[in-house]
């Protein structure tokens, strides 16, 4: 009788664990490139279904790819593709881990206003955060030395520069800023700084720092990633697709991540992408989209 | 004086290397163990204490070491655990010791998938020697009956299966160990697979071989290893049951380790059971098993702090000594 009584006890505290934990909000974690953009989203989905409670929080895409694994969160935003080894992780865990695009983003590379330079290649940009560019004069601008501004090793976007444009290691001269707002601060009142933003926050920077124009090659033409058309064709360079990543059977098992993720894709979503600053999803990443067979 | 020796070639060995591989991103942190430990060999609750501490027997201090194609890390273990260090071969043992847990170099961007190439002190990729993360206070089985040490000296190739649907390790090392110097001519191997037929669902494979022929001594030993883990992650369930054989000059040992946790607030509170079963000769005598049964609750205080609580009962049947029982209440601080 006693063993029964237990067993009864612990098989109860285990449906009510489980019943409380699947009635929690709706929580979103990742890349810090992201948060202002999935905020905007979330804001405008809890107007439109006031009943519903989404978080989002940064902290960077691998610090949110890590909480999905272990479960801390429902989506993780990530700026970059996920690796093999966090999709063995999660697979283990007992994860399907699907990514899905949500938006375009173009990283812009920026000085300052009174900064003279105002085109560069990839490469030139390549060299000047490796260090083996340090003075502006070397990149025909005036003979002052670089400040490097860029983002800290959890963040996406670090890892992206370090991979597409860097192709290499950050120089140890480089100031790691907690945050673009700080890069665009620091640029601000810097003349010989650079930074590297995602093009959604130069909207908020207005005129007091300035997007220089990138070519992949010398010789070749300079883009400016403010166009919209040389973003979405590719032409532009410094582009990235920005993802969510989930657990595939939430989407048929939890509703609420099925909702939010299918409103974000949805025309009112991608409007909120190009007013955040970012870009729809057009191109190849649509394509990629579709492909995953989600149904919306 | 040894202690300080080594701990001066970590040192220095952290100065040569970020001076030498530029931009690399250094990271220091650690843990630390502090313990509470009652034991009884009778049945009775707390009737005769053989024993009742508090101890701290493991701090880890470790720093990693990345650039883009190099990684690094180097683990001080600061041991204070009874008799846990001998001076020299039957010249007595002592309670403190520091060792060199793991000091590596991985060369990155060589093999896809995330794959690294591994030179140095590193894990022995066996069985759940190499993956248990310590949910209960006890060691993984195969560590707890010493047939084979968690960190060897030597030369690993690990990474993934394409979609992260496995992953594999194979390594040569010393065999020795990480607290004994190497006294041998032959090498030890060790290598695992790992399949995820379905999320959730693995099972790893694996197999060590070593064999010992010390430097002026004629004797031989050969010892090898085998184990088959099936894992098992429905969450909130997570469970896995090893399989494990050992076999040492004509002696073979064949035993279990099942191990199930229950997560009752996720990154808060689990609770967790484990049952082992080993016979360490079985072609002496096939029922001859010893039996741990161990029930723990854990409880995160924050993400830096886990509180364990362990009842561990040792179960001996083949030497038919009086069970033991132990009672353990452990923090575990990271830094």
């Amino acid at each position: 009788m006693k063993v029964k009584t237990i067993i009864s006890l612990i098989l109860t505290l285990f449906a009510g664990v489980t019943i409380l934990q699947s009635q929690q909000m709706l929580k979103v974690k990742g890349s810090d490139t992201m948060v202002n953009l999935v905020q905007a989203l979330a804001e405008s989905y809890m107007e439109k279904y006031p009943e519903k409670v989404i978080s989002v929080s940064g902290g960077g895409s691998g610090t949110g790819i890590a909480s999905i694994i272990n479960r801390q969160c429902d989506i993780a935003n990530s700026s970059r593709e996920i690796k093999t080894k966090e999709v063995f992780q999660a697979k283990q865990n007992g994860l399907d881990p699907l990514q899905i695009p949500i938006a375009i983003d173009a990283l812009a590379i920026v000085v300052n206003p009174n900064n003279p330079v105002k085109k560069l290649t990839v490469e030139e940009v390549g060299a000047i955060y490796a260090g083996k560019i340090k003075n502006w004069k070397e990149v025909g601008g005036p003979n002052k030395p670089i400040t490097l501004y860029g983002r800290q090793p959890n963040s996406g976007t670090y890892d992206f520069m370090k991979d597409v444009v860097i192709k290499g290691d950050y120089s140890k001269e480089m100031r790691e800023m907690n945050g673009t707002s700080q890069i665009v601060e620091a640029l601000k009142t810097d003349i010989s700084g650079i930074g590297y933003v995602g093009v959604g926050y130069l909207r908020d920077a207005g005129n007091e720092i300035s997007p220089v124009e990138i070519a992949r090659k010398k010789g070749e033409k300079y883009y400016d990633p403010l166009n919209v058309q040389d973003v979405l064709n590719g032409n532009y360079p410094i582009t990235r697709a920005l993802y969510q990543i989930v657990d595939k059977k939430q989407i048929n098992k939890n509703k609420e991540v099925k909702n939010f993720l299918k409103f974000e894709l949805s025309e009112d979503g991608q409007k909120i992408v190009e007013e955040m600053g970012f870009y729809r999803l057009a191109g190849k990443y649509l394509e990629m989209k579709n492909k995953l067979g989600l149904g919306f | 004086m040894k202690s300080i020796k080594k701990i001066l070639i970590v040192a220095v060995a952290l100065l040569i290397i970020s001076s030498v591989v530029e931009s690399a991103e250094i990271t220091f942190y650690g843990y630390t163990w502090m313990r509470y430990t009652a034991s009884e060999t009778n049945k009775k609750w707390f009737g005769d204490l053989k024993e009742s501490s508090f101890s701290i027997p493991r701090t880890y201090l470790r720093w990693k070491i990345k650039s883009s194609e190099l990684a690094g890390n180097i683990t001080v273990d600061i041991n204070n655990v009874k008799g846990g260090q001998e001076i020299e071969s039957g010249k007595g043992k002592i309670d403190w010791a520091i060792w060199i847990k793991y000091c590596y170099v991985d060369l990155l961007q060589i093999i896809p998938y995330d794959g690294v190439i591994r030179f140095g002190m590193q894990k022995t990729y066996f069985g759940t020697i190499d993956t248990w993360e310590y949910p209960l206070i006890e060691k993984a089985l195969e560590d707890k009956l010493k047939l084979l040490s968690s960190a060897d000296l030597g030369f690993g190739i690990t990474g993934y299966l394409p979609d992260g649907l496995g992953d594999y390790a194979l390594a040569v090392y010393n065999g020795s160990g990480y607290k004994k110097m190497e006294n041998n001519l032959n090498k030890a191997i060790a290598g695992s697979i790992s399949l995820i037929p379905i999320s959730g669902v693995s099972l790893r494979l694996s197999q060590y071989i070593s064999s010992t022929n010390k430097i002026g001594v004629k004797k031989y030993y050969a010892t090898e290893r085998t184990a088959a883990v099936l894992s098992l992650s429905f969450y909130p369930l997570n469970s896995f049951i090893e399989y494990l054989t050992s076999v040492d000059t004509g002696k073979r040992g064949l035993g279990y380790s099942a191990f199930l946790s229950w997560t009752i607030i996720n990154q808060k509170l689990e609770m967790l059971f484990r049952n082992d079963g080993w016979n360490s000769d079985i072609s002496k005598n096939k029922e001859s098993y010893d039996y741990t049964y161990i029930i723990g609750l854990n409880y995160y205080y924050t993400d830096d702090l886990l509180l364990q609580i362990n009842y561990q009962h040792e179960n001996y049947y083949k030497s038919k000594k009086a069970d033991s029982k132990q009672y353990l209440v452990q923090l575990k601080w990271s830094f």
